[in-house]
């Protein structure tokens, strides 16, 4: 009788677990929105590298947190804000996950340098504002949300969201001051005033 | 400017617009960080909350504390007990902690947060250089040096003339870890350069009482003695309900103004909700619009615009003040604003 043969050693086989197959899914629907939330944020791709990097390695250690109710970019993009926050403190690791992704975005810099004298005020004007405000106009602006799925990115009530973008968008408005013409149109030799003479 | 200028301003200032990033070029690069993703042994970033949940939190976890050390030290009823029982508790709550300063010159104390006896940070900077010092319950130290440990070279390290561990994150980033003493443990991160100099800055710790420590607190800090001064500044010019008390907002404590801001106009805002929600029970319409034009005024309270700038406190109290305005019930509101 022929015995029965050994079974393969189990690291031979590695079962595609639930939670992976999820992480597949979520990784593969969201990995351009989340990259393109972190190079709208940061000036350089090699940041941008990190910061989906980082997301999607909490976004899979807590896969079971993360809703599936249809929401997850926004959870995704939620994350990603707590991510550049530990970048802005210095705090962001040169992951080795993200090295490929670092060497394949290093061509893809934007040229800053190029921008229209508008869109210069522009980012100029959402530098002045608070952390919060820039957010929102970015979400809403930048990202594609709206009002109340901004809000879940913030973890605010979406009640909240909307009278915060109407003062928000305000403020913009108030920093790009004499920058802009009546007609909104850019103006040559003016810059933005600081926001907060409006408060 | 009208809404659909500023919306093309925008669009046209989107560094990378939705079409742009689909084109990029890195389909290759995607699945190589999906895969190593899956099979990296390197650490869980942490990720700090946001500021509004650490202020609320914060309320929460004060309240708990007071109650707390009131059953302690100063029973219900106590004859002996001081008058001035809280600055008592919060000296309790600071002599429970090992309280830090850096004995290095330039070095200041940029920040403070969570004071309580098993829970804090204060923040040291020198220009862009930073230490922070945190403080966690003594019952948490195994899972912090196993978050820690997991990936990260570490080695043994005498700090405060207790053996620690020294866990490198990057080679200009590292953190101590120190055995808890009393109810917490230390730690201690920074980014102040090399290896070398990390070492020579901790070296550099030294615990201090708690007048020393307390002089050393940026000037954002409200300082116990000036909590009540303080206060009486924030209240000023807002319309208090019959029978509120202020001495409960005096306690001592060392937060920053964001949190006694927050403190104060959460007591404020709480009083006149409870007024609220008990007139419309009981039908009393003088009171239900007494406490409505009381909380219309908060869209100037002075020290809620400062707030604003910083974090989100002062919009949750605005939506419950617009709420009962449209005679909406203020849903949540205890827990949105931390009432006591």
């Amino acid at each position: 009788m022929t015995p029965t043969p050994s079974p393969p050693p189990p690291v031979a086989l590695r079962a595609v677990t639930d939670r992976e197959l999820r992480f597949h899914e979520l990784f593969d629907s969201n990995f351009r929105p989340l990259l393109g939330y972190a190079l709208r944020r940061v000036n350089s791709p090699d940041d941008a590298a990190d910061i989906v990097a980082e997301t999607m390695l909490v976004a899979w250690r807590r896969i079971d947190d993360v809703p599936a109710d249809g929401t997850a970019k926004l959870y995704l993009y939620g994350v990603a804000r707590l991510v550049l926050a530990n970048h802005q403190r210095g705090r962001l690791r040169r992951a080795k996950l993200a090295e490929r992704l670092r060497l394949e975005l290093i061509e893809v810099a934007p040229d800053l340098a190029g921008l229209s004298d508008s869109s210069t005020a522009i980012r100029d004007g959402l530098a002045q504002l608070s952390d919060n405000d820039r957010e929102l106009i970015m979400l809403t602006a930048w990202d594609g949300l709206d009002p109340r799925e901004a809000a879940v990115v913030l973890g605010v009530p979406a009640r909240t969201v909307r009278t915060r973008l109407h003062r928000a968008r305000a403020r913009l408005r108030a920093a790009l001051g004499d920058a802009f013409g009546t007609d909104g149109h850019v103006r040559d030799n003016k810059h933005a005033r600081p926001a907060q003479e409006e408060r | 400017m009208n809404d659909h200028e500023l919306d093309e301003l925008l669009a046209r200032a989107n560094p990378y617009g939705d079409d742009p990033v689909r084109r990029l070029p890195a389909a290759s690069a995607a699945s190589d960080l999906l895969e190593e993703i899956l099979t990296t042994t390197a650490p869980t970033p942490e990720l700090r909350p946001n500021r509004r949940r650490r202020v609320i939190v914060l309320v929460a976890a004060a309240a708990a504390i007071v109650v707390a050390l009131t059953g302690v030290f100063f029973p219900r009823g106590n004859p002996a007990a001081p008058t001035s029982a809280y600055a008592a508790e919060v000296r309790a709550v600071a002599e429970a902690n090992q309280r830090l300063l850096l004995a290095a010159p330039d070095w200041k104390v940029t920040r403070v947060d969570e004071f309580t006896a098993t829970q804090g940070e204060m923040s040291f900077g020198a220009g862009a250089k930073t230490l922070e010092v945190h403080w966690y319950p003594a019952d948490s130290y195994d899972t912090y040096f196993r978050d820690r440990a997991h990936d990260n070279p570490h080695e043994p390290i005498t700090v405060l003339g207790q053996h620690g561990t020294m866990f490198r994150y990057t080679t200009t980033d590292f953190t101590t870890i120190l055995p808890a003493k009393g109810k917490n443990f230390l730690e201690i991160r920074g980014g102040a350069g090399d290896e070398a100099a990390y070492r020579a800055l901790i070296a550099k710790l030294k615990p201090v009482g708690v007048d020393e420590w307390l002089a050393a607190m940026p000037e954002s800090v409200v300082k116990p003695a000036d909590n009540q001064q303080t206060v009486n500044a924030m209240l000023a010019g807002i319309p208090l309900p019959d029978g509120f008390k202020k001495a409960p907002l005096y306690q001592d404590s060392v937060r920053d103004r964001y949190q006694v801001g927050a403190r104060v106009t959460g007591a404020v805002g709480c009083a006149w909700l409870d007024q609220w929600t008990a007139a419309k029970k009981s039908g009393d319409k003088a009171k239900a619009a007494e406490a409505v034009a009381a909380m219309k005024t908060s869209h100037s309270w002075k020290i809620l615009a400062e707030m604003d700038t910083e974090g989100d406190y002062p919009e949750v109290l605005w939506e419950y003040a617009d709420s009962i305005a449209k005679n909406q019930t203020p849903k949540g509101y205890s827990d949105g604003l931390g009432c006591e």
